[in-house]
């Protein structure tokens, strides 16, 4: 009886204590790894060298192109659109001209982005009311331009986010930016 | 049955031992056990099945996430309202101090621009990154080659770019400019998602 009870202890059970140790400790690694791990989203952009020309070629049918384009300087926004399409648009060509003042000038120094919203929800509106389904923006930058004041002019210029009642509304605008160089 | 005189006393006794021994070893039995039982008899199967699922589960979605890029002094990335998802693609990393491309450094940067003499023909004012170049030629090749012979990983043309939030415009365009002359055209920048 002795014997067998001992027997009994012996093949008992498996001893699991180190695989377990390693297991939590993995997690654990792992687990904290992920917090550190960030979200990336990505922004689509065309082809620098697409310029306005061809863009208005592309559909002779569906009339004049907007050719909206937002220039990026270290003086503030320049606002721009092909004339004869939209009223109170500077004409793309002309509209970064360094005599000029630009459209949306820095606030204390900060470039204004709440405002190109802004005056970008309006031109959509306008838009829309005459039945365009312009999504196209083309972006024009000066070189010493900085990639997060692109990035944030890019979501200016994409989307309109209000934040109503806790409820986040987004109102596309223009998603589809062409990166351009800034003649000179 | 039993046989008289002393024989008779023997054998009482000796059941009596038995019985004494039996029931000492019974109770020094279900000591041990009880005593066994409260420290090692911990059930732990059913936490193990379950820290197994997880670390399978994570280490499969730590996988997944392919680029996965460490932020260091030289590499912020700019944050962005997109909502749209990183996918599978040669990815440039432009940072303070180098580019990196596919997990090689094909250029340093100085004060946010590429040297001249990384440029072609070494001349400042030109585009092309001609280290760049040829390490995402290499790249498209490859792309290709697998493309000719698996129809279910078409050559896409595209490539993420992560650069610091400082960099110039200038620079990220000089690296658009040269995976443009690799074929790859379809740029996604790359940003950090907030909500």
């Amino acid at each position: 009886m002795k014997r067998r009870v001992r027997q009994e202890e012996h093949v008992g059970e498996l001893n699991i204590i180190p695989y377990l140790d390693i297991v939590v400790n993995l997690v654990m690694f792992i687990l904290l790894s992920m917090a550190g791990l960030i979200t990336l989203g990505v922004l689509h952009v065309d082809t620098p060298s697409a310029g306005g020309g061809d863009a208005a070629m592309a559909n002779p049918d569906e009339g004049p192109k907007l050719l909206l384009t937002v220039g990026v300087t270290n003086r503030g926004f320049y606002v721009a659109g092909a004339s004869g399409v939209l009223e109170g648009l500077a004409d793309p060509a002309s509209a970064m001209d360094k005599e000029r003042p630009p459209t949306l000038p820095l606030k204390n120094g900060q470039y204004d982005y709440d405002g190109l919203t802004r005056l970008l929800v309006e031109i959509k509106t306008q838009l829309e009311q005459k039945g365009s389904d312009e999504k196209t923006v083309i972006l024009v930058a000066e070189m010493d331009v900085p990639y997060d004041v692109l990035i944030r002019t890019m979501d200016a210029t994409r989307e309109q986010i209000t934040v109503h009642e806790a409820q986040v509304a987004r109102r596309v605008l223009f998603p589809q930016v062409s990166l351009s160089a800034m003649v000179h | 049955m039993q046989p008289p005189g002393t024989a008779y006393e023997e054998p009482h006794d000796d059941e009596e031992q038995t019985e004494r021994d039996r029931r000492k070893y019974r109770s020094a039995r279900r000591k041990a056990r009880d005593k066994e039982s409260e420290i090692s008899e911990l059930n732990i199967t059913a936490m193990m099945d379950m820290m197994t699922i997880i670390l399978v589960f994570l280490l499969k979605s730590y996988q997944a996430s392919s680029t996965n890029i460490a932020m260091t002094e030289a590499l912020t990335v700019p944050t962005s309202t997109t909502q749209q998802n990183p996918q599978e693609a040669i990815v440039v990393i432009i940072s303070a101090v180098d580019v990196v491309a596919n997990d090689q450094k094909v250029a340093t940067v100085v004060g946010g621009k590429i040297p001249a003499e990384y440029r072609e023909g070494k001349r400042e004012s030109a585009m092309l990154i001609e280290p760049l170049l040829a390490v995402l030629e290499e790249e498209v090749k490859k792309q290709k080659f697998i493309a000719k012979y698996n129809p279910n990983a078409p050559f896409t043309g595209r490539i993420n770019v992560v650069a610091d939030r400082r960099i110039p415009y200038q620079t990220v365009l000089a690296v658009l400019y040269t995976a443009g002359r690799a074929e790859l055209s379809q740029y996604r920048l790359m940003a950090l998602k907030v909500e």
